[in-house]
Formats: C-alpha cells, structure tokens, sequence
C-alpha cells in the first residue's frame, strides 16, 4: 500500500531553484545571497525572486546588514522550511517507493 | 510528477548538499599570520642565544601566542559573518582550533611544570601540526594539502635528533615553508575566486 498523492507535494518547494535553495540552506546554517547564487548558479534576478517567494511562505528568514559599507543579505531556513523541507522529501521516497 | 522524475529530485537535493558541505571559504590568512608569528619567535630565540642575551625565553612566547590567538578569534568572528558555515568549514575550525589549544598547553603548562622540556617542544609541535594538515587535506579532498603532514612529520623526526639550538632554526624553517607558503598560495586562490564570485 502507498499514500502517496501528488496533490500533498508543497508547490513552493516545488521548483528546482527553490529546492535548490533549500537545499544549500539545509546544509548550512546560514549562508549569503552570493553563496547560494554561486552553488546553484542562478542569476541575481532569478534568486532573488525566488529567494523572495520562500521569505513570504515563512521558510526562510533574511538578515540584512552593511559590510565593508555593501548591503549583505543572510538567509536561514526557519523551522516551518526545516519541517516542509523533510516533508517534501519523504514524499518524494514514498513516490519512489510507489 | 512520475517514480522517474522523484528519483531525479532525491539525486539533485543530494548533489546541492554534499557541494554545499564540502565547500569552504577560507582566505589563509591564519596560516600566514601564525607562519610568521612562530618564525619571528623561534628566530628571536635563536639569536638571543647566540648574542648571549639571556633571560626566560618563554616570555617571547608569551607576547607572540597571545597575539596570533586574538588574531585568529578576530578572523573567526569575521568570517562568520562574511561567510556561511559549512560541515567541512566546521570540521577544519574544530582540527585547528583543537590542535592550537593543543601545542599551547604543551608550550606554557608543559614547560611550566618542567614535564616537556624545552627541546622537546619544537617536535611535538611538528608531529602535532603534521596531524593537523592531514585530517585538514582529507576534509578538503586536497592532496597537496594532506602530503604537507608528511613534511611535518619528517620535520619533527628530524627534530627529535637535534637537540641544540639548530632546532629552532629547523623550526623556524619549517614554519616558512610548510606554513606560511601554504598560507600565500591558499590566499592567492580565495582572492582570485572570492574576486569572480563577486
């Protein structure tokens, strides 16, 4: 027997560029706009557009601060993206396990 | 969304994951800073000796150590702010930072409590940073890194059979070339990647 249904699959992390995202962040515990764009090799508008879409859904949090007199943005994910992050990974395993 | 695409995703997330704990962002400035500190300090020593200008030559330690610590501290806090921290970045603090904590209890409470002596220091340093840059080259995947170990540790051999004062300008030597050189080279590659990431 499988529950799998697509229907449960979280649009927001439903994206390669998002996932990609959370992805980096689940292995950091915080990393800077330039970080993340240099490990899934978005382009700035691109990130953060999306980098944004994950900020309004609550699954990542921005810390925004001046260093060497340049805006500097910190990402984090919070623990509502931490919780969706592993739901959405144990629907892709129950699909796989379909 | 099909098993074929699930599978596809599940290697994706791995992929950004193990890329993203194996990167680390590390200028080598601490290698330079403490390359140059410990060779200023064997050197000093050295010469003190020579010309015959004796007293408790700890206190030369006493005055470099303390710097090359706060220098790391300020680097480390900087750092973190600068850059994320990542699984092996993690890893490399905890190797440094233990081996530091390490050869400065051995240097001070070591000689202090006349257990290690003074000639004694030199090699157990060596064999100790030997460790170091091999568990540091096998986090990073860096072979040229891992074989400075080797270096090291023949250096402490050798060091282990001189006992004179030719051991601090072994010493002083090794810090130079297996210390500092590394320490340049490692800071070279952050500029010119740290410059294109920008």
């Amino acid at each position: 027997m499988n529950d799998f249904d697509y229907q449960q699959l979280d649009e927001i992390i439903h994206s390669r560029i998002r996932l990609a995202i959370m992805s980096v962040l689940i292995s950091t515990d915080e990393a800077d706009f330039n970080f993340i764009k240099e490990k899934i090799n978005a382009t700035d508008g691109n990130l953060s557009v999306h980098l944004k879409k994950l900020e309004d859904a609550e699954y990542l949090s921005v810390k925004k601060e001046f260093l060497d007199k340049k805006p500097h943005s910190i990402y984090k994910l919070t623990k509502k993206g931490k919780t969706a992050f592993e739901k959405y990974i144990e629907q892709l395993e129950k699909l796989i396990k379909k | 969304m099909d098993e074929k695409n699930a599978l596809e995703d599940i290697q994706f997330i791995r992929k950004i994951i193990n890329e993203s704990k194996r990167s680390v962002i590390y200028s080598g400035k601490d290698y330079i800073f403490w390359g140059i500190l410990v060779f200023i300090g064997m050197l000093a020593t050295y010469i003190f000796v020579n010309v015959h200008f004796y007293f408790n030559y700890i206190w030369v330690w006493v005055v470099l150590i303390p710097i090359g610590w706060g220098y790391s501290l300020y680097n480390r806090a900087r750092q973190k702010v600068k850059y994320p921290s990542t699984f092996v970045g993690k890893i490399i603090s905890a190797v440094w930072g233990a081996a530091g904590v390490g050869m400065t209890l051995i240097g001070f409470v070591g000689t202090y409590s006349g257990t290690v002596s003074p000639n004694s220091i030199a090699p157990i340093l060596c064999i100790i940073m030997g460790g170091a840059y091999f568990a540091t080259g096998v986090a990073v995947e860096s072979k040229w890194f891992r074989n400075l170990s080797f270096a090291w540790w023949i250096g402490g051999i050798v060091l282990l059979f001189v006992v004179s004062i030719t051991g601090l300008l072994i010493m002083a030597f090794l810090m130079l070339a297996f210390q500092v050189i590394p320490g340049l080279i490692i800071y070279n590659k952050f500029k010119k990647e740290f410059v294109l990431s920008k």
